[in-house]
């Protein structure tokens, strides 16, 4: 019986989920205070992924690898297989990434998963042909933390019938590096990528990180979720769709010459309510501002999250003004003698100089 | 300011004692303890009140040695003149009653103090004085404080226009900054991190051992289900056996009871089948006297039977009685009548001995009851021969307590379980603390970035205001250069000083450092040293000049020449304190004014 619903003149179309990197059991922004909380966040957005595919009614899901932060334990392994038993008769596909990788006398190597799960845990490339589906997985597993051979720039191309749709897991130096060039020409109809945590289509409707579910630190800005990707005799399409409840929020601000503290934190208050204030917040600032300003946020920082300040804002006064108008006294010939120098670190001498001198001004 | 008069209720050896000065040079001469430094330190503790310290200092601070040794107050009185005016000063040094009062003598008037002598009368501080005017052995070397007072002079000289900036106070600013930025704590921070991160470094092995003992664990528990099931068939089959046993136990002693039993319900039944037979052959007998009855009726009733009879009697008692014959019809009637009964009753009869036949097949299913009942008997049997073979020492044998063992090998997994639970924390945290170190030592590069920027600025500041002074700090070189010249009387004329406070003097034809000087040199260039500070810097009221005993290293003529300096300088009071009576000598023949003072 084949499941997929077959087009007018007779090709076979196959709709599957693509995702990635979910790290189930990382605590992300302990510091924060929400480590427990955003765990349970990232269980429970992979939970929700897992009914969508059952509401649109999936061919299959392919996690590229990383789904647990850590080689996961027995009862995990349990309870993720009972998950995916229900999803009957989706079928899922699944590989060991770098961070879950399958340790010797691990879980991962002595559990039995279902019927309708096939796990590529081998160390080297193996396939699974799916008669339901008429289609071909390929992968393998990591079975240690890092492997720095470029292992899928030696798979052979693949023949026979059928869609053959590679999961892979890496794309850096020690962690396989990744000809992406190379992969195109293999014969595949999909390849799911894993590993970058930004969602990426390397080639457009056809290879792609789905990047991580929900992000997990603060360089993981953007949108977060998985592909929705359609397979079809004709081509492929890639849908990314967002499911992350939380993201990491870059705030720019110019201050303004005389802003009072009280309006700067309101105008930056208004933007995170704006933007939504489960979200994290790194504050840039620049502009110009008088000399002894030091911006505090304490009050912000108690309310909403807020991972970074970065203070950028320029002292408010013009170098060369000073220097004409100090040019007979030692303001001036700092100013002038520093001016001269090529030490990598003078711009920043300058600066913390003459505000020095100017805290000295004698009236 | 002029000292007029000190009243020492009780200082150090002092009690209740009185001096009194003049303006100009007061010589006051004492021999070896006679008093000298104490009488200094009551000067100056008059003007600035006396050191308390606490802790371990408490037990040598001034407070503690200028105690009054012969009781009496610890305090005292002193009369002054500043500006023309003329005040009295009265202190209680006594630190549960301290006090402090100032009168102006005219008025009697008394003056608030606004928090100090010193900030109300506008005069320098303690450690200006000291490093300054108040000239005690010991403490001749100028000080730090001093070198600041000269670059701030220097800069403020330096700056011109309205805007005038201190280097100096940049400097100290800037260094402050630095100091704010000490990367000390956080290479605390890293070296914590370092060596709890090494505590973290056996995780991978332990994991792995907790690895390996979880298959092993999972593997015990495999082979105890394996035993168990082997263990229970064996148990099973050896309860067969018992059963085996047991039934055939049953089966020899019903076979013995049954036997005995049998024969007699044998007997039994053989008397039942014979009378069954015998009743059998009644029932034949009956059934064919009855079918003889019957046909006999039937014969009878071919030709006229019961209801014939009873018809046609009717019918002759009808005609009868039509023919008016009465009675015979009635007898007819009658006869009629116990003909039909009599058919009935015979039928009747018969019924009965049907029913007869019927109790026939009761007496069947009584017998077949019987022999049920026998085998209920062999239940009874059975229980016997159970409750003997309880007692059989073959099957009570130590039941292996499978489900005791499985609950010891699950706690251990469970333990296990947990451990590894426990491994996975400290996994997260080890990476959080990876994170976290790498977060510092950023941190730590940008501070360091920015303490290099501040050295960089202060480098300069340094440099530029030694550029500055060698351009204006000629004035204060000049007044030391022009002292040394008066009190060396043109031996040294010329004296350099830098900013940093370094000394060289020329001396025929080259510039040479103090190391090379004689003491009573060093002496008088740190004399000219003050004496120029005090004239060019100090503002404020001037306060006496003290000197002590500093000439030691001094010969006459060297000593001769400072004091005439000193009585030209035309400063309102000098006091020279001594023990070498020569000093007197030598202003009497130089015919300076001074006044003398005997302790």
């Amino acid at each position: 019986m084949i499941s997929p619903s077959v087009y007018l003149y007779g090709g076979i179309s196959m709709k599957l989920i693509h995702m990635a990197d979910v790290h189930l059991n990382r605590m992300p922004e302990e510091r924060e205070g929400i480590g427990s909380i955003r765990k349970q966040e990232i269980q429970d957005t992979f939970d929700q992924v897992l009914i969508q595919a059952k509401k649109e009614k999936v061919d299959c899901i392919l996690i590229a690898g990383d789904l647990y932060d850590h080689p996961p334990m027995m009862e995990e392994l349990k309870e993720l297989n009972a998950r995916f038993k229900k999803l009957s008769p989706i079928t899922i596909v699944l590989i060991a990434g770098n961070h879950d990788f399958v340790e010797e006398n691990g879980s991962y190597e002595r559990f039995e998963f279902a019927e309708n799960v096939i796990f590529l845990k081998s160390k080297t490339l193996q396939s699974h042909y799916v008669e339901s589906l008429n289609t071909t997985f390929w992968g393998f597993s990591y079975h240690q933390k890092e492997i720095r051979e470029s292992l899928y720039d030696r798979i052979e191309p693949v023949k026979g019938e059928g869609y053959h749709i590679l999961l892979a897991h890496g794309g850096d130096e020690t962690h396989i590096p990744i000809d992406y060039e190379n992969l195109k020409w293999l014969g595949f109809d999909y390849i799911a990528l894993g590993h970058i945590h930004k969602q990426e289509q390397i080639v457009e409707d056809f290879m792609g990180y789905s990047g991580s579910l929900e992000p997990l630190d603060r360089t993981e800005k953007g949108e977060h979720g998985y592909y929705l990707v359609d397979i079809s005799e004709e081509g492929q399409r890639m849908t990314f769709v967002p499911a992350a409840k939380r993201s990491y929020e870059v705030i720019e601000v110019e201050v303004e010459e005389d802003e009072t503290l009280f309006d700067l934190t309101g105008r930056i208050e208004d933007e995170m309510i704006e933007r939504g204030r489960q979200n994290f917040y790194e504050i840039h600032m620049t502009g110009y501002t008088s000399l002894s300003k030091k911006f505090s946020f304490e009050a912000l920082e108690k309310k909403y999250y807020i991972i970074d300040i970065l203070d950028e804002t320029m002292k408010d006064y013009d170098e060369n003004e000073l220097y004409e108008e100090n040019k007979e006294n030692i303001l001036g010939m700092f100013i002038e003698e520093i001016r001269s120098l090529s030490d990598p670190y003078k711009e920043e001498a300058m600066t913390m100089g003459i505000e020095a001198l100017l805290h000295t001004k004698v009236k | 300011m002029i000292i007029r008069k000190i009243i020492i209720e009780g200082f150090g050896k002092f009690h209740r004692t009185a001096f009194e000065f003049d303006s100009g040079i007061n010589l006051v001469y004492g021999a070896n303890e006679a008093g000298k430094t104490t009488c200094q330190q009551f000067l100056l503790a008059m003007l600035y009140d006396v050191e308390r310290l606490r802790g371990k200092g408490a037990k040598t601070d001034s407070y503690t040695r200028y105690y009054p040794r012969y009781g009496g107050r610890y305090g005292g009185i002193m009369d002054f003149e500043v500006n023309g005016k003329e005040y009295r000063l009265q202190r209680i040094f006594r630190r549960e009653k301290r006090e402090l009062h100032l009168y102006e003598k005219e008025t009697g008037r008394e003056l608030p103090i606004e928090k100090e002598l010193f900030t109300t009368l506008s005069f320098m501080n303690k450690e200006q004085y000291m490093e300054t005017l108040f000239m005690t052995p010991n403490h001749l070397k100028t000080g730090t404080y001093l070198k600041e007072e000269l670059n701030r002079y220097t800069n403020r000289i330096a700056g011109t226009g309205s805007a005038k900036f201190d280097a100096l106070e940049a400097i100290r600013y800037l260094q402050g900054e630095k100091r704010k930025n000490s990367s000390k704590k956080m290479e605390e921070e890293l070296n914590q991190i370092r060596t709890t991160l090494m505590e973290y470094e056996s995780l991978p092995e332990q994991k792995k051992e907790l690895l390996e003992e979880e298959k092993r664990l999972e593997e015990q528990i495999k082979q105890l289900d394996l035993e168990e099931a082997r263990y229970k068939e064996a148990l099973q089959s050896r309860q067969r056996e018992q059963e085996r046993k047991v039934e055939q136990r049953v089966m020899e002693l019903y076979e013995k009871e049954a036997k005995a039993k049998k024969e007699q319900w044998e007997l039994q039944y053989k008397k039942f089948l014979e009378e069954k037979k015998r009743l059998e052959e009644q029932r034949k007998q009956e059934e064919l006297r009855l079918q003889a009855k019957l046909q006999e009726e039937e014969q009878i009733g071919n030709g006229l039977n019961s209801s014939g009879i009873f018809g046609i009697c009717f019918i002759a008692g009808l005609f009868g009685l039509l023919k008016e014959w009465y009675l015979p019809s009635i007898i007819i009637w009658i006869l009629g009548g116990f003909a039909f009964f009599f058919t009935i009753y015979q039928k009747k009869k018969e019924r009965k001995n049907l029913r007869h036949n019927g109790s026939m097949v009761q007496l069947e299913s009584e017998n077949e009851e019987l022999a049920f009942n026998i085998d209920l008997g062999l239940k009874e049997i059975e229980e016997k021969v159970l409750a003997e073979e309880v007692n059989d020492e073959s099957i009570i044998e130590q039941q292996v307590d499978y489900s005791a063992m499985r609950m010891e090998i699950d706690q251990k997994l469970f333990e296990n379980h947990m451990k590894q639970r426990y491994l996975l924390e400290k996994e997260e945290k080890k990476r959080h603390l990876e994170v976290e170190y790498q977060n510092i030592k950023e941190e730590q590069k940008r501070l360091e970035g920015k303490n290099h920027s501040a050295d960089l600025a202060i480098s300069i500041l340094k440099k530029l205001s030694s550029k500055i002074y060698d351009e204006f700090g000629n004035s204060f070189s000049e007044e030391v250069s022009n002292i040394m010249t008066a009190i060396t009387d043109h031996r040294y004329e010329r004296v350099m000083i830098d900013e940093q406070m370094g000394i060289l003097v020329e001396s025929d034809g080259g510039f040479v450092g103090m190391e090379s000087l004689s003491l009573g040199t060093v002496e008088q260039i740190y004399f000219a040293i003050r004496m120029a500070a005090a004239k060019l810097f100090m503002k404020g009221e001037p306060l006496p000049i003290l000197i002590d005993d500093s000439f030691g290293s001094f010969d006459e003529e060297r000593l001769g020449r400072t004091l005439d300096f000193l009585s030209k300088y035309d400063y309102p009071q000098i006091f020279v304190f001594t023990c070498d009576k020569r000093i007197r000598d030598i202003l009497i023949n130089q015919r300076t004014e001074f006044s003398y003072l005997e302790l």
